[in-house]
């Protein structure tokens, strides 16, 4: 080193012993003076504190934010309610016992009807944390909370408070999609987390905005006797409601969709092509979500859980089917922009083709004969997408299927979304241990087989359709920003597809031309028939008891986006085993655009 | 240069003292589980600080640094796409028998990187830092701290900007840096409250700024932590009588609040004595850079030894409440296997770096 450098580190040596004098010393003067605060000045009164037995904090819980719709409407809301609470410490205190002969679990089981297994297990985990709130009930009647004042003085630790329970006004209507409240487990509080009998969002919006909508508890002090019953509040802090969430959701169009699958299982997603807001989101058959709030009964959670039709799976985002013939849409848009067709490629259909040593069938027994790609698409001609799967093959398929969302989730705002399935070669030879044979790219060009999409995916391929070529983010959240991303397939070819969909519904030989149109607005489609193997069909069908045994064993699908020239919804609509997407999907969504058409006055009512 | 292959004793001694003193809480708060880990964990943090002392010297540290920096940013990416997630925050990897946290190794590669670029700065005559280096050692910051800012931990990627600011105030900075400092600090404590931090990070910041008014989960966390604290009182309640820790009252009463089981144990006396016993730790490190063999040595003494100052500064700030609630735990004394064992290494490190 030379002599200058020499100096140089001899002066950050000093410096260096300067600067760590001077943090030590800062940092025991702080430290030692707040510890000596504490311990010594306020000793006394956090000792004072500390002794349970004779002053408590309780946790006094916020009120919890809405959930509104976009006109305002309350999807999710609170009214004020007297739950039943219980200290374990009094519980416990000089009691040796079995917890089901003590006098008070007698009294709550018997009196006031709480599930007695559950009221054990929740006391035997509170052991470990004496001092917190065990919620018992929730929302009493004013008979029991007469019967429960009357028997105070008898009832060790156990006292109402009040509190708020959820509300959904509108019921099943929008179960799937808002979601619902429940007790925060057992491991959420222990890891303190969340406050003891605290509601929090267990599924749908209340579990994705749970952190806006929960608000911020407050807690009160109080000075108890040796029963745990209150006597003196000595200090509180007032709690902060949570903040609403408004939501792109549109309620009249809501109600259509479950007025809609009323007797189906299925699902309806509508978006705003443009934005990727939603619109509708239903799953069908729905379940009551009220019963949540106040603890669903052992009995109901049973009945739900065990229950064919699945209610609790929201099929619009978790539900996944075979595309049928919706996904040659995607196959069209492939071949066009691969160079694979060009507008004036004509395929002959004579009811089908053969390959191999099979004969892979049309829909239409006798054929389409020359059909070129917009008729193809217009009347669903399966022979030309046989020819076409065969020239793209599975891996261009499979690049194009993924460009337009599918095998992905599409990252809606909610959980528990599926992604689906774009069957690669790479997949089947993981998955199923066996190679791809040629034939499966025919059923896979048609959208059978393999393919799996949920319908929330079909409803943004319908928006990206309608947008010009746009991937949008489907999102409930009204003031997120929109994002959306450009397919990277030329705009020409997105054109020439979307042309293609409006002669399925104007054309008169398109295959939803006499269910989907609306006199007065110009709407493009597509119709989709998924098949599924139909033995299980039956057995599942047969114990559903409100939905009757069904003949068809396939799935209906339509996609459809309106108006034709600038449209502002998108659709997509599934009928699960409903037979043919024309028949039993198309009108569906016919409905549910016309409502919104209504909704927003581009239609005049009647 | 002669290879003396002496322990320094007095650091070490402090070290194992205050390590003693968190068995002792651990073992007072009846948590038999994580007393035993515990107790594993410093067998293996003695094994690697021996391993450590006998195998690598100040030069293979330094000819170390980047391939350890850029080794533990693959790891805190890699917890980013494959960590297990706690409170929706991802922190650990899952490695079998345990879950490692890299986080907690990544700062004393970062320290290592640091004394390198200010030793850089010395040997180039660019002190007192201008605008040019502060950027560089943000440049050389950003890929870490980052990746620590998005699992996001606050409390982890605050200690980093720490460390650089520890290693800037030995080097000193030009009037002109200190002013836009000042500046882009604002601006990127306000950008990050509107656009980067979670919602109970928000609320955690909220508790503590506003304790009378906002109560949220963590702000009744702190009550109840000061109320364990301050009813220690003198003498304290003595070894398995803490009556609010052992009550369920105290959260994560092992790990990062374990400062108000030990101070409702011990009372003042104890408490006094644990702050003093930092302190005494502090100044021996500031004793051992003061005394470093050269530039590098020293940068890293000192970057080594914030690691411990602002954890212990920020978790005592926090458990008692004049800090808000950033999850960072109390060095020697928490619960935790790659904070302990990463602690050994570090001290090992520091002893390494101070021999002649």
């Amino acid at each position: 080193m030379s002599l200058k450098k020499e100096e140089l580190f001899n002066k950050l040596k000093k410096r260096t012993s300067f600067v760590f004098k001077v943090l030590s010393t800062v940092f025991a003067v702080i430290m030692l003076s707040t510890v000596f605060n504490l311990q010594i000045i306020k000793g006394k009164y956090f000792y004072e504190r500390s002794n349970k037995n004779r002053i408590r904090t309780y946790i006094v819980y916020p009120q919890r934010g809405d959930i509104l719709d976009r006109d305002g409407n309350k999807l999710a809301t609170t009214k004020p309610s007297f739950d039943l609470f219980l200290i374990p410490y009094y519980f416990f205190h000089n009691y040796k016992g079995k917890i089901e002969n003590h006098p008070t679990f007698k009294f709550l089981v018997n009196k006031l009807h709480v599930d007695p297994n559950e009221l054990k297990e929740k006391l035997t985990k509170y052991k470990k944390r004496p001092f917190d709130q065990l919620l018992v009930k929730k929302d009493l009647s004013e008979k029991e909370m007469a019967l429960v004042n009357s028997m105070e003085w008898k009832l060790p630790g156990v006292y109402i408070d009040a509190s708020w329970t959820r509300r959904y006004p509108y019921g099943k209507t929008f179960a799937h999609v808002v979601g619902y409240v429940g007790e925060a487990t057992e491991q959420d509080v222990s890891s303190g987390e969340r406050y003891a009998g605290e509601f929090v969002g267990k599924t749908g919006l209340e579990k994705s905005y749970d952190d806006q909508l929960r608000g911020i508890g407050g807690w009160e002090m109080w000075e108890v006797d040796a029963r745990g019953h209150r006597i003196r509040m000595i200090e509180k802090s007032i709690p902060i409601r949570g903040k609403d969430l408004v939501t792109t959701l549109v309620l009249p169009v809501q109600k259509k969709a479950e007025e809609l699958l009323k007797g189906e299982a299925g699902a309806v997603v509508a978006l705003d092509p443009n934005t990727g807001e939603v619109l509708a989101l239903y799953s069908s058959p729905s379940f009551n979500p009220n019963l949540f709030p106040k603890g669903i009964p052992t009995k109901d959670w049973k009945r739900l859980n065990e229950d064919p039709l699945d209610p609790l799976n929201n099929r619009a985002i978790a539900g996944v089917y075979p595309p049928g013939s919706v996904f040659k849409l995607v196959v069209a848009s492939a071949g066009l922009a691969e160079g694979k067709i060009s507008l004036a490629t004509k395929v002959n259909c004579p009811g089908g083709l053969k390959f191999g040593n099979k004969f892979y069938r049309c829909w239409k027994k006798y054929g389409h004969g020359w059909v070129d790609v917009e008729r193809a698409i217009a009347e669903s001609c399966d022979t030309f997408f046989y020819q076409l799967g065969l020239k793209l093959g599975n891996a261009l398929i499979s690049k194009y299927a993924k460009l337009f969302g599918l095998g992905r989730k599409t990252g809606i705002d909610i959980p528990g979304e599926k992604r689906g399935l774009v069957p690669t070669k790479e997949w089947k030879k993981r998955a199923l241990k066996k190679p791809w044979y040629p034939g499966e790219t025919l059923s896979y060009a048609i959208g059978q087989g393999y393919l799996l999409v949920t319908p929330i995916q079909l409803a943004v391929v319908a928006s990206a359709f309608a947008n010009g070529g746009y991937l949008v983010k489907p999102h409930l959240n009204y003031y997120e920003k929109p994002v959306k991303r450009k397919i990277p397939v030329p705009e020409w070819v997105i054109k020439v597809v979307r042309k293609a969909m409006l002669k399925v519904v104007e054309s008169k030989k398109g295959t939803a031309h006499w269910t989907a149109r609306i006199k007065g607005v110009k709407i493009a489609g597509k119709t989709g028939t998924a098949q599924v193997v139909s033995s299980e069909v039956e057995e599942k069908y047969k114990k559903g008891h409100k939905i009757t045994v069904k003949k068809y064993s396939e799935h209906a699908w339509f996609v459809a986006f309106a108006p034709y020239e600038k449209p502002v919804i998108a659709v997509a609509v599934v009928v699960e085993h409903g037979g043919h997407g024309s028949s039993a999907a198309a009108p569906i969504a016919r409905e549910i655009i016309k409502e919104y058409l209504m909704y927003k006055g581009i239609l005049k009512h009647g | 240069m002669g290879k003396s292959r002496r322990i320094d004793l007095g650091i070490m001694a402090i070290f194992m003292v205050i390590s003693l003193l968190g068995l002792f809480t651990l073992a007072g708060m009846g948590e038999t589980f994580y007393f035993k880990r515990q107790i594993l964990w410093h067998v293996i943090g003695i094994v690697a600080f021996l391993v450590i002392l006998r195998f690598v010297e100040a030069r293979t540290l330094r000819e170390w640094t980047a391939t350890l920096y850029i080794a533990t940013f693959i790891l805190l990416v890699a917890v980013l796409v494959a960590g297990k997630s706690s409170k929706g925050a991802q922190r650990w990897l899952s490695l079998g028998f345990f879950r490692m946290q890299p986080s907690e190794f990544a700062k004393i590669s970062f320290a290592l990187a640091m004394a390198q670029v200010f030793n850089w700065f010395t040997d180039n005559n660019r002190l007192p830092l201008g605008v040019t280096e502060v950027a560089i050692v943000g440049l050389v910051a950003m890929p870490v701290f980052l990746a620590v800012l998005v699992q996001p931990d606050l409390g982890t990627a605050f200690i980093f900007i720490l460390m650089a600011f520890t290693a800037c105030l030995v080097a000193g900075l030009r009037r002109r840096v200190i002013v836009l400092l000042l500046i882009l600090g604002i601006t990127v404590s306000y950008l990050g409250w509107t656009h980067v931090l979670k919602e109970y990070q928000k609320n955690r910041i909220r508790a503590f700024l506003n304790p009378k008014k906002y109560r949220t989960t963590i702000g009744y966390h702190v009550i109840q932590s000061t109320i364990a604290i301050g009813s220690g009182r003198l003498t304290g309640k003595g070894f398995k009588k803490a009556t609010q820790t052992k009550l369920g009252f105290t959260p994560e009463k092992h790990t990062d609040f374990i400062f108000s089981s030990y101070a409702e144990t011990t009372g003042f006396i104890g408490s006094a004595l644990l702050i003093l016993l930092y302190t005494f730790f502090f100044t021996k490190i500031g004793e051992l850079a003061s005394k470093a063999p050269n530039p590098f040595s020293m940068y890293g003494i000192i970057e080594l030894g914030s690691i411990f100052f602002w954890h212990a500064f920020i978790n005592l700030g926090m458990t008692m409440g004049i800090l808000p609630v950033v999850g960072v735990p109390l060095p020697l004394m928490s619960y935790g296997g790659s904070a302990t064992l990463a602690s050994y290494i570090a001290v090992a490190c520091i002893i390494i770096l101070s021999r002649e």
